[in-house]
């Protein structure tokens, strides 16, 4: 499909590299660490520098709707499993951010990192394959190995190089994750089953899977099992609870992989399954969906003010943005998911650099504990500017990343029209109420929230007299620190400034997601029992009509008096007013 | 030499580059302070900070004058025209750096937010005032932070404050000027810390913070509705489609808030009270916006009841309080409700309430002043009172009176906060005004000027303070919108006037009336050259004028006591000239005033407000200004002592502010306090205990099975053994087939099989109309087998191609080696064009 023979495995490419790359660490000699540590972190810019070739033709209006970059050959015909991979614009910066933040993950961690330097490279390259593997795969059996497939590597990074705790914090990490995906497992062989009964054939393809519709109740049970599965990983509230015990026991590298992108594979899997596939459920539970994401918003907020371990607080504040992030999914409307999207990214960055940060203080005091510190900006200027800008970031300034992604989910909540009430129901007759405006009221709680605590550890840590001795010669940010935060520093206002070069990107997927996933809804409320959609028969999943309905990201129709995009700068019209 | 900048300007009025220069070089100004600062040493620093701010006004002064030249040009245009010849065209002139990002309006539409910067004759004045103020500001720091450790640090935040705050004055939306607007927060934050070893400071810094992120919120949910509703971010936009029928109406929906509470809620269906109560909540979508926005300008501008950051913002330094916690920052609130001014007017409910917030914080603050005892706590409280006024302006349809208080107060109120600054800097930082006095014997220079600004502040006729107060209060009193308030928003202004009056004089008169030496200055004691006290000096040493430092910031002072006893003509009243000040005039083609459009007797009704209220705003200074006389300087203070014992409870009171931030700590901190305690108990405890009760049941059980583990590795390898050659057995005996399809064109099919089987292939129509959509009864049995029945057999290969134009049946009838069949079927979808194909199709 793609033209071009050099790119046409390039995902393949992304995902086996690493794991190849990984296995050969292995029997590197342990006697050079030089050799290894650069071995790894050229690997993983190698890497880096081949996922850039992803870009290529991503803002072609046509083809950046559908997947690019297609693999689709079988693997095991006899179950339908084939390797099907393709990325779109919901995956395609994830997939970047995987070969972004892999190679300064590993190489900030070289410092702390000093014994078993070898197993840790091969781990986190494992687990590297395993995560792009996930974001690109376009068969559920595929998709599900993958997903398993990086515990196993996480596991090892805490339960090996992680803290005191560190064996109880693994165990919680894998089983809390398992449990959940078990349930999605059962979900993905029902409806490979239901798939068989009706065309008598085996497939776990997703472009076939989405064909099939179901009885309500029967879609509300298998969205169900998908959403457990997506809800622990984000984490969701109430099931959030393994995250700041894997977050506090992990090193530093595993914590920043595990907050940038390993809780992406959630929002992702939210994104791509659980709404992809099953609309009519994800349109009756939408808004509760959207509710709990709120609750999530402020509870991880306020238990993040809470925390006296700093690892715990940056745990917790993820707890709350991602809750942003599953409010601008499941507001479903367009600027709501490009928002999270966008957010994805943003807290990827954002949270990546905050871990970085507290590993700086960790390595030197080897404490976690805030009430450690105080007055560090005297002794380390440096850092404290740096956190303070990350600071921001994280709790959304504008001009830093953070603030486009929370000002789109916010006011792509506001007007959700798909955020609905129903009450006062007679049979299927009810009141309906628009309740996007409460939920983005719920969600600016979690703004002014975010300032509180991070301000209130940023005053504690830095900020006042210098009580404690031990702290009075810390020295301030090493080379190999500052070589670690200054792309992410340039990523912060990168996406902050200048977010369309992301979302032009983003929002053409988006536009498809969505037109599918209305055109879908508005199917199978037509339609009853477990059937194969007609709607799709002429169509491959990702070509769409041409209008999209409800669908803000496109020219509005004519009878909206609203501006549309300007593609052309209209400066001239607009300057000079009355002339 | 003659060069026409404004017809070289006015050429393109819309890509005016200076524009993109003025933002751009204070944040250029801070980036090489914050990095390189330290390497500078004093000097560089300050020559780049502020030939950076310089530069910035110099090319305000151009922009500005280019701004009156395309004025200028479209009056004349219009006079050719013919049209609208009471109606002056609104000026602007623009650059456009480049597009932000694409925000939602409502479900539907999109707006591109752009970063583009517009002068216009509101943010042209706005945009002198900030940076000529703020140029003027750096001066003097260089003086008044010459001892400091952190003079890089603290010219890069100034620099930054300039940055962020000229992007909120020439922000062409709601979302840049939103830029702005947390941007002067985050200055404003790390400029009260600026001492952070000193905690207090630190915590007044984040105070401010996190009180104006409580505005913010309210400004984005705000924006979410009048962006929904009026269908832009833009105010240009905005303010066209306020013009147009559709989006008012769209403002003017209900929210249907209180029939939905009713409606939906369980409970208050039961009571009829509740019922009654509730259902009376109701307000049109425009109101709720305005009233959001009006929350984040209250956050700003340090209104009640989000005053509270602004006093404790004084931890910061002088010059500081003067530029970003007086002069501009603080009026921002103002500045956005005199841009949303077209919206504002259209709500008469949210304009009173404005107007009402405005006179009671004008009042409440006046009351605390009158008992604060430093410098700069007098002087916050009086700038919290003074910003009232401006609300109360705004609040009763004057918004260019309210700007114009904006304008005169930024001159007035520098001077003080800098001479205060001074005076500090002379006393050793003692700024209690009862350890000073008789200040003027040592620091005339400084007196002369706060004498000045006093008199404007408290409105001594012909000031500037005079005029632009006097303006706010008549419109008061003539509100022809609301009459009733009009007349209790005069009343309490009129009192804050007064008690404005007497505040500052008492500051003066303590401060700098008596006789003899300073009152912290001990005549006994020996002077000591080795104390040093922030690096100024002796403690116990007389306050004197002497010094670099001293004439820097005299010189600065006398600009601005200057500027605040001229400015007042530019806001000549009504009465006396019969016309509308210069300033109104200049600025009515930008705000909006519900004066506009009133009939004839309408206005001259409310222009017969205009002496009475001249008079009774006289008589207020006259008694707040004369008591102070006679009390502190007649009577040396005595009958304000006995005052204060007579009412010991109450005087406490009103000294402890009246106890506003305990209020909030007892409720809004310890409520938020208790629920984040909560949440992180119930996580520890509640949720993970049941996780763990899970965790330790799984393990229970496990012990229940832990016997079949035997260990004995030849039991597990016989038991997989058996296993293994079951399956095998079953697999060969038994065959099994399916079919697969690779989708494409030509479809692939694909038998899966085994070893040693043969196949037959076959395709037939489907039943046409099934009665479901089962493959049992889409492509049933008996029609396979009849379609197998003249099938070929076929090789052992395991693949065909079928070219499908509509839905087939397709089944593979496999033969395994012992000669058992199975069948497999398939429903085969013909595939639609590959996006490649697609591609070329459109």
């Amino acid at each position: 499909m793609d033209p071009n023979s050099s790119t046409r495995h390039l995902l393949s490419v992304l995902i086996w590299f690493p794991a190849i790359a990984g296995l050969l660490a292995l029997f590197l000699p342990r006697q050079a660490p030089k050799l290894l540590r650069g071995y790894a972190v050229g690997a993983g810019l190698f890497l880096f520098g081949q996922s850039l070739q992803l870009l290529a033709g991503s803002t072609d209006p046509q083809r950046a709707r559908g997947f690019r970059f297609v693999e689709n050959v079988e693997w095991i015909p006899a179950f339908g499993i084939r390797y099907h991979v393709g990325l779109d614009g919901l995956s395609l910066w994830l997939v970047i951010l995987t070969t972004f933040l892999t190679p300064l993950t590993l190489y900030v961690s070289f410092g702390a990192i000093r014994n078993r330097q070898k197993e840790f490279i091969a781990a986190m390259l494992f687990l590297q394959s395993a995560m792009i593997g996930s974001f690109v795969s376009l068969d559920m059996f595929l998709f599900y190995t993958f997903w398993e497939l990086m515990l196993v590597p996480m596991f090892l990074l805490i339960g090996v190089f992680g803290g005191k705790n560190s064996v109880y914090a693994a165990v919680k990490f894998f089983l809390y994750t398992f449990a959940g995906s078990v349930f999605m497992l059962l979900a993905i062989l029902y409806m490979v089953a239901r798939y068989k009964d009706l065309t008598g054939h085996y497939s776990f393809d997703y472009a076939d899977l989405m064909r099939l519709g179901f009885p309500p109740g029967t879609e509300r049970l298998l969205f169900a099992a998908f959403t457990l599965a997506f809800a622990i990983k984000v984490p969701m509230w109430p099931v959030h609870t393994w995250l700041p015990d894997a977050h506090t026991e992990a090193p530093t590298g595993g914590s920043m992989i595990l907050a940038a992108i390993l809780l992406k594979m959630g929002t992702y899997g939210f994104l791509r399954f659980s709404l992809g596939f099953f609309p009519l459920a994800g349109h009756w539970i939408g808004p509760t969906v959207a509710l709990i994401a709120c609750v999530g918003i402020i509870w991880g907020a306020l238990a993040a003010w809470r925390q006296y371990d700093f690892k715990r607080l940056v745990a917790y504040s993820s707890v709350s943005h991602l809750g942003f992030v599953m409010l601008g999914l499941a507001s479903r409307s367009p600027s709501g998911i490009s928002g999270a999207i966008l957010q994805m990214i943003n807290h990827g960055v954002s949270t990546g650099a905050l871990f970085l940060l507290v590993g700086v203080i960790y390595d030197r005091r080897h404490t976690r504990d805030v009430a450690e510190f105080g007055g560090l900006a005297k002794v380390m200027p440096w850092y404290a500017a740096i956190f303070v800008l990350v600071t921001m970031s994280s709790i959304g300034l504008p001009g830093t990343n953070g603030f486009i992604g929370e000002f789109l989910i916010i006011t792509g909540t506001f007007g959700a029209d798909l955020l609905r009430w129903s009450y006062h129901c007679i049979g299927t007759d009810c009141e309906v109420a628009q309740v996007g405006p409460w939920y983005a009221l719920l969600a600016v709680f979690g703004v002014i929230l975010g300032a509180v605590y991070m301000l209130d550890v940023t005053q504690k840590v830095f900020f006042g007299e210098q009580t404690n001795p031990k702290n009075r010669s810390l020295p301030d940010l090493t080379a190999r620190e500052w070589t670690g935060l200054v792309p992410l520093v340039v990523s912060i206002f990168a996406l902050g400034l200048f977010p369309m070069y992301f979302r032009d990107r983003i929002d053409p997927s988006v536009r498809a997601f969505v037109s599918v996933y209305n055109t879908k809804r508005e199917a199978l409320r037509e339609e009853g029992g477990t059937h194969l959609a007609p709607w799709l028969l002429n169509e491959s999943v990702t070509a769409l009509p041409e209008h999209d309905p409800g669908n803000g990201l496109v020219a509005p129709s004519e009878g909206a008096p609203h501006a549309a995009r300007d593609t052309q700068p209209q400066a001239g019209a607009l300057a000079v007013r009355g002339g | 030499m003659n060069i026409d900048l404004g017809k070289l300007i006015a050429a393109t009025p819309d890509h005016y580059n200076v524009l993109g220069w003025i933002v751009l070089l204070p944040l250029l100004g801070a980036i090489l302070n914050g990095l390189f600062g330290r390497r500078f040493g004093r000097q560089g620093v300050h020559i780049a900070a502020i030939s950076a701010v310089g530069a910035s006004f110099a090319l305000s002064l151009l922009a500005f004058f280019a701004l009156q030249r395309t004025g200028a040009h479209l009056v004349a245009e219009a006079a050719v025209e013919g049209a609208g010849h009471h109606h002056h065209p609104l000026a602007q002139i623009s650059f456009h750096a480049w597009d932000w990002f694409i925000a939602p309006l409502g479900p539907t539409a999109v707006e591109m937010i752009r970063v583009r910067y517009v002068v216009d004759p509101l943010s042209g004045v706005m945009l002198l005032v900030v940076t000529g103020v703020g140029t003027l500001i750096h001066v003097y720091s260089t003086a008044y932070m010459s001892h400091d450790e952190g003079y890089a640090r603290f010219f890069a935040y100034l620099n930054l404050f300039v940055f962020a705050m000229l992007n909120l004055i020439l922000g062409d939306s709601l979302v840049t000027m939103f830029l702005g607007w947390e941007g002067v927060g985050l200055a404003s934050y790390l400029l009260i810390g600026f001492w952070y070893t000193n905690n207090a400071y630190a915590s007044a810094g984040r105070k401010a913070f996190i009180v104006n992120r409580i505005g913010d919120a309210g400004l984005i949910l705000g924006m979410s509705i009048l962006s929904w509703k009026g269908g832009s971010y833009q105010f240009e936009t905005l303010r066209h489609h306020l013009a147009d029928e559709t989006f008012l109406t769209a403002l003017n929906q209900h929210t249907g808030f209180g029939a939905f509470l009713v409606d939906a809620l369980p409970f208050v269906s039961h009571s009829e009270r509740l019922t009654a109560l509730l259902g009376q909540i109701d307000f049109t979508w425009g109101g709720a916006a305005c009233m959001l926005l009006f929350v984040g300008a209250c956050g700003k501008s340090a209104q009640f009841p989000l005053y509270v950051w602004l006093p404790d913002a004084m931890a910061g330094p002088t010059p500081v309080s003067a530029l970003i916690h007086a002069a501009t920052m603080v009026t921002a609130g103002i500045y956005l409700l005199c841009r949303l001014s077209f919206v504002y007017t259209q709500y008469s409910t949210v304009m009173n309430i404005i107007a009402l917030v405005g006179a009671f914080t004008a009042l409440f603050a006046a009351t605390i002043a009158v008992a604060q005892v430093e410098l700069k706590k007098i002087l916050a409280y009086s700038t919290v009172s003074q910003l009232g006024f401006m609300f109360m302006g705004c609040g009763v349809g004057a918004f260019s009176a309210g700007f114009f208080h904006v304008f005169t107060h930024a001159f007035f109120k520098a001077c003080l906060f800098l001479g205060a600054g001074a005076v500090m800097h002379a006393c050793g930082d003692r700024q209690d005004i009862r350890q000073l006095g008789n200040l003027r014997k040592y620091l005339p220079n400084i007196g002369l000027a706060m004498g000045v600004a006093t008199l404007a502040i408290i409105g001594t006729p012909f000031t500037s303070g005079f005029f632009s107060k006097d303006e706010i209060l008549f419109r008061a009193l003539s509100n022809p919108m609301s009459p009733t308030v009009g007349k209790i928003v005069f009343g309490m202004g009129i009192t804050a006037a007064t008690l404005t009056s007497f505040y500052m004089c008492r500051m003066l008169f303590v401060a700098f009336g008596g006789e003899g030496t300073p009152r912290y200055h001990d005549p006994n004691k020996v002077a000591d050259p080795h104390a040093d006290h922030h690096g100024h000096g002796d403690p116990n040493a007389l306050p004197s004028e002497h010094g670099f430092d001293a004439k820097v910031m005299n010189g600065v002072l006398y600009v601005l006591a200057a500027m605040a006893l001229l400015v007042g003509p530019l806001g000549l009243p009504h009465a006396w000239t019969h016309q509308e000040g210069v300033l109104p005039q200049f600025l009515e083609p930008a705000v909006s005033d519900i004066l506009t459009g009133r009939s004839e007797e309408v206005l001259a009704h409310v222009h017969s407000f205009e002496w009475p209220a001249m008079f009774a705003g006289f008589c207020s200074w006259a008694i707040g200004t004369g008591l102070a006389y006679w009390i502190y300087i007649v009577q040396k203070g005595k009958p304000a002592a006995d005052l204060a014992a007579a009412f010991p409870g109450l005087y406490a009171l009103v000294v402890d502010k009246w106890r506003i931030d305990e209020l909030y700590d007892a409720t809004v901190v310890r409520f938020v306090r208790f629920a984040a305690t909560a949440a992180a108990g119930i996580d520890k405890y509640l949720i993970d205990g049941l996780v763990n009760l899970v965790g330790n049941v799984t393990m229970g059980l496990g012990r229940l099975v832990k016997p079949v583990q035997t260990g004995a590795i030849q039991v597990y390898g016989a038991a997989i053994g058996v296993g293994t050659l079951a399956l095998v057995l079953w697999a060969t005996l038994m065959p099994s087939v399916s079919v697969a399809y690779r989708p494409g064109s030509p479809v692939a099919l694909e038998a899966s099989g085994g070893p040693g089987y043969t196949y037959r292939w076959a395709f037939y129509d489907p039943d046409p109309s099934p009665t479901a959509n089962q493959i049992e009864l889409r492509c049933p049995m008996n029609r396979a087998v009849d379609a197998l029945a003249h099938a070929p057999a076929a090789t052992p290969e395991t693949r065909r191609d079928e070219t499908l134009g509509e839905p087939r049946c397709a089944v593979v009838e496999a033969t395994n080696a012992f000669g058992r069949r199975a069948l497999g079927r398939a429903f085969v979808l013909p595939q639609g064009p590959q996006p490649t194909a697609n591609q070329d199709r459109r």
